[in-house]
């Protein structure tokens, strides 16, 4: 998400005034220019701004074809309004796109006229007509992308039907005069970048290369690595050269590469392979694509990419295993950013589809067997934990050991880990006595929970008679519903632990992780927000405050005004709290935005998009996780992207090598203590490089239940280098 | 070779048993190592008589009972009771393990303040808190136990004064079946006072009920009766619930854990009277566990533990001043440490050891403190063996109550010393001179030297 992109979404405060109708007006038409830009920028995946404004000028080189490519574009958007079920700013931007190459294509092929500006808008209809129509069915049933289907379907139509009129003159070929100085690949090269807008011209496509490169380095690098992909695939077939720009093939080559490089599938040594790979693909598909319409004279378009792309999504959508080739999630943008989400989330947060629980049991326990742990955590049942209570000396029990009271873990409760519902529930087996074990029933009293997605999970060798749930009952996560026994194989009083896929007591299990732990590591007590403890690891459960929970509840519709000193920053600083149609949380501020996610247990800034010398930036360091808990003596650690802190040239250098290297990370660790002036978050900074420099060594952030964040100071060493202090005059507006 | 020193021979009775019907014979004939350290040493050092306090035993006190409570319930606070012993080198130890600080007075308050506490993790609880105290503490966000209705409606009028809502909780008091019944503190349960306390609380508009506390009295040996409590704490909380809407996000169920010293009307000594503090935890959690509590809404357990973790900590090194025969033939010591400084011997059978084993008969003997008052026994009655003026004895648990109740009644207050974990030995507080006594006066003019 970049700055612009945020001035559209700040909401508009409802004033009458005169000048500030002006103002409305102007920033409508903002507004309206910027999704002009943007869907200049879809073509290419996706470039805004600059970027876009120098792929619309590459159209504009012959400027009636740019401006039929124009009004193809603004009648897509216009009728969009009228027949398009949703009008979301991105789906509008993607109709308008279509549309576009709609009106360059009739433009490319005939001499501008009146009547063919009416086919231009009639052919924009039907781009937009056949994407709402087959929007729908795609997502429904495949799942990929229409990317520029409407366009090529409206493309081939209105070419077909403009033969049978006279009104529409086709464009005479005028050999055009390339620059001699060029080398000789270039030309096909630069006017194969051009042929995206369908301007196959090298002074096009060097504009086109300039947006593309002002946009992401690595779209760039893809472009000409799929090129001379695809023109090594064609040449060593014997391929005649000229099909590569004049029947448009190089430029399906060079989109198939970006899509597959580091849009679709996230940007790594084997999206560079796949890239390459489809981009000769993409010049085979072309090339039997000209044939199959030889008899019809039509154009391939965008066809060949379109057919390549999709089917290699939809074959890696449907693979069983992962593979090193990742798909991107969500909403595609640069190929860096999709890479940077993807280390950032990997780095950060639980692995999607990973199965999630809470500790089942309260306090402090020692995992004695943890996954593939020996003797009993093995092939079929290895991923699985034994929980036992040791004391401060390390004892498991106190008196002699001889009796099952003497174990610490004897009796506590067991709590469901997840919310679900009982499916299996045994609790009528005896206790074994110290050192005996009843191999009949391996796992003894066990209470099985089904979770949702299918998910079930087992806790075993529990107490006889000790169960306070029966099957069928709805359990809720913390619910006590037994307590630790002796029963099964057990030789000393112990839970066992597992994931499974079926209700049946002792099925094999699955990997998963544990939620919302303090684990005791060499270097204190550390908060681990997911992670998986291994045999011998001292786990405890967290113990939520709800001081802290309160301070970081940051409602949407809050806003905060700052004082700040501090070179660099901006003196003051208003933080809108705002919540999206799709839940998202975001803080923003004048030309930053930080996004945030907070559940019962902790509050994480997910990422920041802005100018490194905000006040904001620095929150969004400070605050990159807060665990709810009270405790002064957990210490927690994360490693928040360094990207967006950078400058924007050592940015770029990251950005190049992060395929190879996959870090650009910054390290913090920080603890929280609750003092007078309220709960502080000390945060340490440590970054390498040229980053270190740019940022400080140390955050405070005071926080205050019910309020938010009211102070925050940044130091480096022992120097102060910001100090930043809510400004009481929106006190009233942030304290309810 | 050395010569052995001569030893009077004796006839000692054979006990066969581990017990008898008078507990355990005595295990150890003296006491030479407190925590590794001779405990000769340290009276040469620092001087007799000497509190000694074992940083090791405070923490491994208190991280047993939070191993207890916190593996049986989801969210527990401890709040280090400061009348227990308020020297601020123990006080810190137990904030360092977690602990949060139960007052009783503005003067303990301000002494967790000074410890850096914040006002948020103090429980302010007792019958009288001043007005201003009460007014600061409540405004700085002090976790105010309120005591009598009085002082609901001081607290009302302050937080009407301030505009604002303020959390209060209430203590509550009840009959769980232990004499005596502490009902002189806070709100009766039983006869409805506790509710329309809280429902005082509700439709005054002014406060907040944030929790409950009862606290049911000192030494009780008696588990279940806790449980008791937690159950009609929570009963209560629940009816609060529904009656007036307002969450009770905390129950306090006090303090008054026993220890493992012995009374002097304790049949079985106090290692065996004494249940496991897993006891109390399980009859507490399983109370409150089961009691029904909407999921979100368990509200976090308070815990006012002050004996229970401090007295096995504490020693007190004192010395042989003089020995005698009483009139009636039995032996009596007499010690340079009493009742000045050993409140709970009114209370506790202590262990009085020896520092050091050189044999002899044991022999019952009183062990009289330092004081011209007739009162000042230590113990009336212990075996000991021959002791000789300027020999050490070691008594223990000292470690609840004698530091912050002793006086200087006769004699000034001794030094206070800590072993820490790693060995080494620190002064928490010099013995007290005549100007700490004196400083606080001042003679009238006219009754000045001449």
């Amino acid at each position: 998400m970049n700055a612009e992109h945020l001035m559209v979404a700040l909401p508009t405060t409802p004033d009458t005034s005169l000048p500030s109708q002006a103002v409305a007006w102007l920033r409508r038409g903002r507004a309206q220019v910027q999704g002009v830009l943007a869907s200049y920028g879809l073509v290419l995946f996706g470039p805004r701004g600059w970027a876009a404004l120098a792929l619309a000028l590459s159209t504009f080189l012959q400027p009636e074809r740019g401006l039929l490519g124009l009004l193809g574009l603004l009648s897509a958007r216009r009728v969009a309004t009228w027949f398009a079920p949703a009008t979301r700013a991105h789906d509008l931007d993607w109709l308008g796109c279509n549309g576009l190459l709609t009106g360059l294509i009739l433009a490319l092929f005939f001499q501008p006229s009146p009547a063919l500006a009416a086919v231009v808008v009639a052919a924009a209809l039907l781009a937009t007509l056949s994407a709402v129509a087959l929007r729908p069915l795609a997502d429904r049933y495949l799942g990929v992308p229409l990317l520029s289907l409407p366009f090529v379907l409206a493309g081939w139509l209105a070419l077909l039907a403009a033969r049978r009129f006279s009104e529409l003159q086709p464009v005479v070929a005028v050999a055009t005069v390339e620059p001699t100085w060029l080398p000789s690949l270039m030309i096909p090269l630069l006017r194969s970048l051009g042929a995206v807008f369908l301007q196959p011209t090298t002074a096009a496509g060097a504009l086109v290369l300039l947006g593309l490169a002002s946009w992401s380095r690595w779209a760039a690098v893809l472009a000409v690595l799929g090129f001379f992909s695809g023109w090594a695939m064609y040449t060593l077939l014997g391929g005649p050269r000229t099909d590569l720009e004049q029947h448009l093939l190089g430029f399906n080559a060079i989109l198939c590469a970006i899509a597959m490089g580091g849009v679709f599938v996230v940007l790594s040594p084997g999206s560079l392979v796949l890239a390459a790979l489809s981009a000769a693909l993409a010049t085979l598909m072309g090339s039997a694509m000209l044939s199959a319409f030889a008899p019809l004279d039509l154009p391939v378009l965008a066809a060949p990419f379109i057919a390549v792309t999709d089917a290699l999504l939809l074959a890696m959508m449907h693979r069983l295993g992962g593979g090193p080739l990742q798909l991107v999630q969500g909403m595609p943008g640069r190929p860096e950013d999709n890479l940077g989400y993807v280390l950032q989330h990997a780095r950060r947060y639980p692995p999607a589809g990973t199965a999630l629980l809470y500790l089942p049991v309260l306090g402090r326990w020692t995992v004695t067997q943890g996954p593939n742990g020996q003797p009993t955590h093995q092939g079929l049942w290895s991923h699985a934990w034994d929980f036992e209570i040791a004391d401060d000396g390390g004892h498991r029990w106190r008196n002699a050991g001889t009796e099952l009271h003497d174990f610490y873990a004897f009796g506590a409760p067991v709590v469901a880990p997840a919310d679900g519902r009982v499916a299996r529930a045994v609790g009528h087996l005896e206790d074994n006595p110290i050192g005996h074990v009843d191999i009949a029933h391996n796992f003894g009293n066990a209470v099985v929970l089904a979770h949702a997605g299918g998910v079930f999970s087992a806790l075993c060798h529990l107490q006889q008679g000790s169960l306070l749930v029966r099957e069928g009952d709805v359990v809720v996560r913390g619910q006590v519903v037994g307590r630790v026994g002796n029963s099964g194989r057990s030789p000393v009083p112990h839970l066992h632990v597992q994931l499974q896929s079926s209700a049946d007591v002792g099925a094999p299990t699955l990997p998963g992780e544990f939620l919302q732990f303090i684990r005791s590591a060499p270097e204190g007590r550390r908060y681990e927000t997911h992670g998986s403890p291994d045999t011998g690891d001292v786990v405890e459960a967290v113990q939520g405050d709800d001081a802290v929970r309160r301070a970081l509840a940051l409602p949407p519709g809050s806003s905060w005004t700052w004082q700040v000193q501090g070179s660099g920053l901006p003196e003051r600083e208003t933080w809108r709290s705002t919540l999206d149609g799709l839940g998202r949380r975001q803080l923003q501020s004048l030309d930053c935005a930080a996004g945030l996610y907070m559940d019962d247990a902790y509050a994480t800034v997910l990422d920041y998009a802005g100018p490194a010398d905000r006040l904001l930036a620095l929150f969004a360091l400070g605050a990159a996780r807060v665990p709810f808990l009270g405790d002064g003596s957990v210490s927690w650690v994360d490693s928040p992207s360094g990207l967006p802190f950078m400058s924007p040239l050592a940015r770029a250098g990251v950005e190049l090598v992060l395929p190879f290297t996959g870090s650009g990370a910054v390290q913090t660790e920080s603890r929280l203590r609750v003092a007078a002036e309220g709960i502080v978050v000390e945060t340490l900074v440590r970054a390498e490089g040229s980053l270190a420099r740019r940022l400080p060594e140390r955050i405070e952030l005071v926080l205050r239940p019910d309020v938010g964040p009211v102070v925050l100071r940044a130091f480096r060493g022992q120097q102060r280098v910001v100090l930043a202090q809510l400004t009481t005059d929106n006190d009233s507006e942030v304290t309810r | 070779m050395n010569r052995q020193s001569y030893e009077k021979p004796t006839i000692l009775k054979h006990q066969a048993a581990l017990a008898n019907k008078f507990g355990r014979s005595p295990g150890a004939r003296a006491l030479e190592r407190i925590d590794g350290q001779k405990v000769t040493d340290l009276a040469r050092q620092f001087g007799s008589p000497l509190f000694v306090f074992s940083e090791h035993r405070v923490r491994r006190a208190y991280r047993e009972a939070y191993r207890a409570f916190s593996q049986r319930y989801p969210k527990v606070q401890f709040a280090w009771s400061y009348k227990t012993n308020y020297l601020d080198a123990i006080c810190r130890i137990f904030h360092e393990e977690g602990s949060w600080a139960e007052v009783v007075s503005e003067h303990e308050l301000n002494m967790a303040k000074r410890l850096g506490i914040p006002d948020s993790h103090i429980l302010f609880n007792g019958p009288h808190k001043p007005l201003e105290a009460l007014e600061s503490a409540l405004l700085a966000g002090t976790h105010v136990h309120v005591d009598h209705f009085e002082e609901l409606y001081a607290c009302e009028r302050i937080a009407k004064k301030a505009g604002r809502v303020l959390g209060v909780t209430l203590r509550v008091n009840m009959d769980v079946g232990i004499y005596p019944r502490w009902d002189r503190f806070g709100f009766n349960l039983d006869n409805g006072e506790a509710m329309d306390a809280a429902r005082r609380i509700a439709s005054g508009g002014h406060l907040r009920l944030d929790g409950l506390h009862s606290h049911i009295g000192t030494y009780i040996t008696d588990p279940t009766a806790y449980g008791r409590m937690a159950g009609k704490l929570s009963e209560l909380a629940l009816a609060v619930r529904r009656e007036t809407g307002m969450v009770v996000k905390s129950l306090d169920v006090g303090g008054g854990f026993a220890s493992r010293a012995t009374l002097h009307a304790q049949y079985t000594p106090g290692t065996d009277a004494t249940p496991p503090i897993d006891d109390y935890a399980e009859a507490i959690s399983r109370a409150i566990l089961g009691a029904g509590f909407a999921a979100g809404e368990l509200p976090t357990l308070f815990l006012e533990t002050g004996r229970a973790l401090i007295d096995d900590a504490g020693f007190l090194i004192t010395s042989v001043v003089g020995s005698k025969r009483l009139a009636d033939g039995s032996r009596a010591l007499i010690i340079d440490a009493g009742v000045n400084v050993l409140f709970t011997s009114y209370w506790y059978r202590h262990d009085v050891l020896p520092a050091e084993d050189r044999g002899g008969m044991l022999e019952d003997t009183v062990v009289y403190g330092p004081l011209c008052m007739n009162i000042d026994v230590v113990r009336p009655s212990v075996m000991l063996p021959p002791l000789e003026v300027g020999d050490l004895l070691v008594v223990r648990p000292v470690g609840a109550y004698n530091v912050t109740q002793s006086m200087q009644f006769i004699r000034l207050r001794p030094a206070v010393v800590l072993i820490g974990e790693d060995g080494q030995i620190d002064v928490i507080r010099r013995a007290e001179e005549l100007d700490d006594l004196k400083n606080a006066e001042s003679l009238p003019e006219r009754l000045a030297a001449r």
